[in-house]
């Protein structure tokens, strides 16, 4: 198993060497402008570290902007989203009904609903619809798929001994379906932090690393918004694995299926 | 228990279920067409019959997972059976177990839900003096801190067994509980249930197609027909314990109800 963990390891490193060495291939042999090589946009982060945007904002300001928007919208989506699967699992009947409008609706991308939101919301509540778009259909979908696979022997261990509707979801259909729940959260958590440049793009503020690409890219200073990139890219990747951390604690009794 | 007290308490049999006129339909297929038979109160019963002829069905009804197409109530103590009021069991065919819960944890599953749901007065420390002694009892000390995919399937049958007792049931109904076990665990466990019976005495409906292991357990054996399914016989076995396999009296009896069951 250690074996295991630290060849996977070098072959991370190897990866992002690779990667690296492929980005500086493409940018010295189509020396474009418009594609900055590695040591620029390493030198665009230590600039803005240093000395901040051109508005004088700091990044960990534009990081933390961002945070704080993708919070606010994801965990809407878990507060709506979470209990609406839930109830939409147990009486299926709702999601039968509702399906005609809930399922075109998902497909929808998060995007296209920016002409619509800058005349419907202002301000703050426009991040959070968007985010919270793209964050709450794979958590609702998630853990309304899961109430089927609830095995019926243990819902029949407890009415069985006596229990009502209330105890039986309470105590066995939601930790049933916790695990799923909280892989639906995870898949949430991603598309809605992938959806923070379209949210940005309208939010009519000046900071967030959304805004900070994109203000980067008017100016044709790609490096910058390639730092941008990549801290959404880091940032979401240390996001799922808190999340998965989190699983691994909750769900021990899980199978630990080695394949 | 010797032969002698075994009469003794035979004269002072007491009805304690009594299930009268049982007929299920699923669709057009007739399942149960008008089963009657009844249990004496501390009773193991067991229920044999073909595979497929309804024997789980039956299980689920008197259990009220599942309503009888038609039926006179189903009497537990002469009170139509109901599970908020009654304290049932039952041992299900498949791993019950729930997986997030530990041995203990599951053992006590039942008597969880008769404090908080059925308000039954019974105190926490209590419980754990209950759950402390049947994990005693069904010898899961070590492993009482294990979560279900940490022991084996026989370990899990017993953590399901030792549920379904603790709440000292007025009924528990077993159905075919070590259908899944190898032959070996299988032998074993079967001395286990009577051991634990023998000592808490509870009332069993046990369900099995083994013709064997009904036999082996049963103080008598209700003989079911193929589809749809009818009582063909209620046969005693009047055999001392512990019975043994190989006694010509017991491959007798064997003998007698294969030839009741045999559908061929």
């Amino acid at each position: 198993m250690k074996n295991i963990v630290s060849s996977g390891k070098i072959l991370n490193i190897l990866a992002i060497c690779v990667f690296i060495g492929l980005w500086q291939l493409i940018a010295t042999t189509i020396k474009s402008p418009f594609f900055p090589d590695v040591i620029e946009t390493i030198a665009a982060f230590i600039d803005l570290v240093k000395h901040g945007d051109l508005e004088g904002y700091m990044l960990l300001t534009h990081i933390e902007a961002s945070l704080i928007r993708i919070g606010a919208g994801f965990g809407l989506a878990c507060l709506i989203g979470i209990p609406l699967g839930l109830v939409m699992g147990i009486f299926p009947v709702t999601y039968e009904g509702l399906r005609a409008v809930i399922e075109p609706i998902r497909y929808i991308p998060p995007i296209a609903w920016i002409p619509i939101i800058i005349v419907l919301l202002r301000g703050f509540s426009r991040f959070v619809f968007i985010i919270w778009l793209g964050a709450f259909f794979p958590i609702l979908i998630n853990t309304l798929t899961s109430i089927p696979r609830v095995n019926p022997v243990h819902v029949n261990v407890a009415r069985v001994h006596g229990a009502d509707r209330s105890y039986t979801i309470r105590h066995i259909v939601i930790p049933s379906v916790l695990p799923e729940v909280l892989a639906g959260m995870r898949v949430g958590l991603g598309v809605g932090w992938m959806c923070i440049v379209s949210a940005e793009m309208i939010g009519g503020e000046m900071i967030g690393l959304g805004y900070l690409i994109l203000k980067y890219a008017e100016l044709h200073m790609i490096e910058y918004s390639i730092v941008g990139m990549v801290l959404i890219g880091i940032i979401g990747l240390v996001m799922n694995e808190v999340l998965i951390q989190i699983e691994k604690r909750l769900f021990k009794w899980r199978w630990e299926v080695v394949v | 228990m010797s032969r002698t007290t075994k009469k003794a308490a035979t004269k002072r049999k007491k009805v304690k279920i009594q299930v009268k006129n049982v007929t299920k339909r699923f669709g057009d297929l007739l399942v149960l067409d008008n089963v009657s038979f009844s249990v004496y109160e501390n009773e193991f019963l067991c229920i044999c019959g073909p595979t497929g002829c309804g024997k789980t069905t039956l299980l689920n009804i008197i259990a009220g997972l599942l309503p009888a197409t038609d039926s006179t109530p189903i009497l537990i103590d002469g009170e139509p059976i109901n599970p908020q009021k009654h304290n049932i069991s039952f041992v299900f065919q498949e791993p019950s177990c729930l997986p997030w819960r530990n041995v203990r944890g599951n053992i006590k599953f039942g008597l969880d839900i008769k404090k908080a749901v059925l308000k039954q007065g019974i105190l926490e420390n209590e419980i754990e003096e209950r759950v402390r002694r049947i994990i005693n009892l069904v010898g899961l000390d070590e492993f009482k801190e294990y979560y279900p995919h940490q022991i084996s399937g026989g370990m899990k049958q017993r953590v399901a067994i030792a549920q379904a007792f603790v709440t000292d049931p007025d009924l528990l109904l077993m159905d075919e509980p070590f259908g899944y076990l190898d032959v070996q665990t299988r032998y074993y466990m079967e001395k286990e249930v009577l051991r634990i019976w023998e000592k808490l005495k509870r009332t069993v409906i046990f369900v099995t197609h083994n013709i064997e292991e009904a036999v082996y357990l049963a103080e008598r054996i209700v003989v079911l027909t193929e589809l749809p399914a009818r009582v063909k016989a209620i046969i005693p076995i009047d055999l001392p314990r512990p019975r043994d396999y190989t006694d010509p009296e017991f491959v007798k009896i064997r003998r007698n109800i294969t030839n009741l069951v045999k559908w061929w």
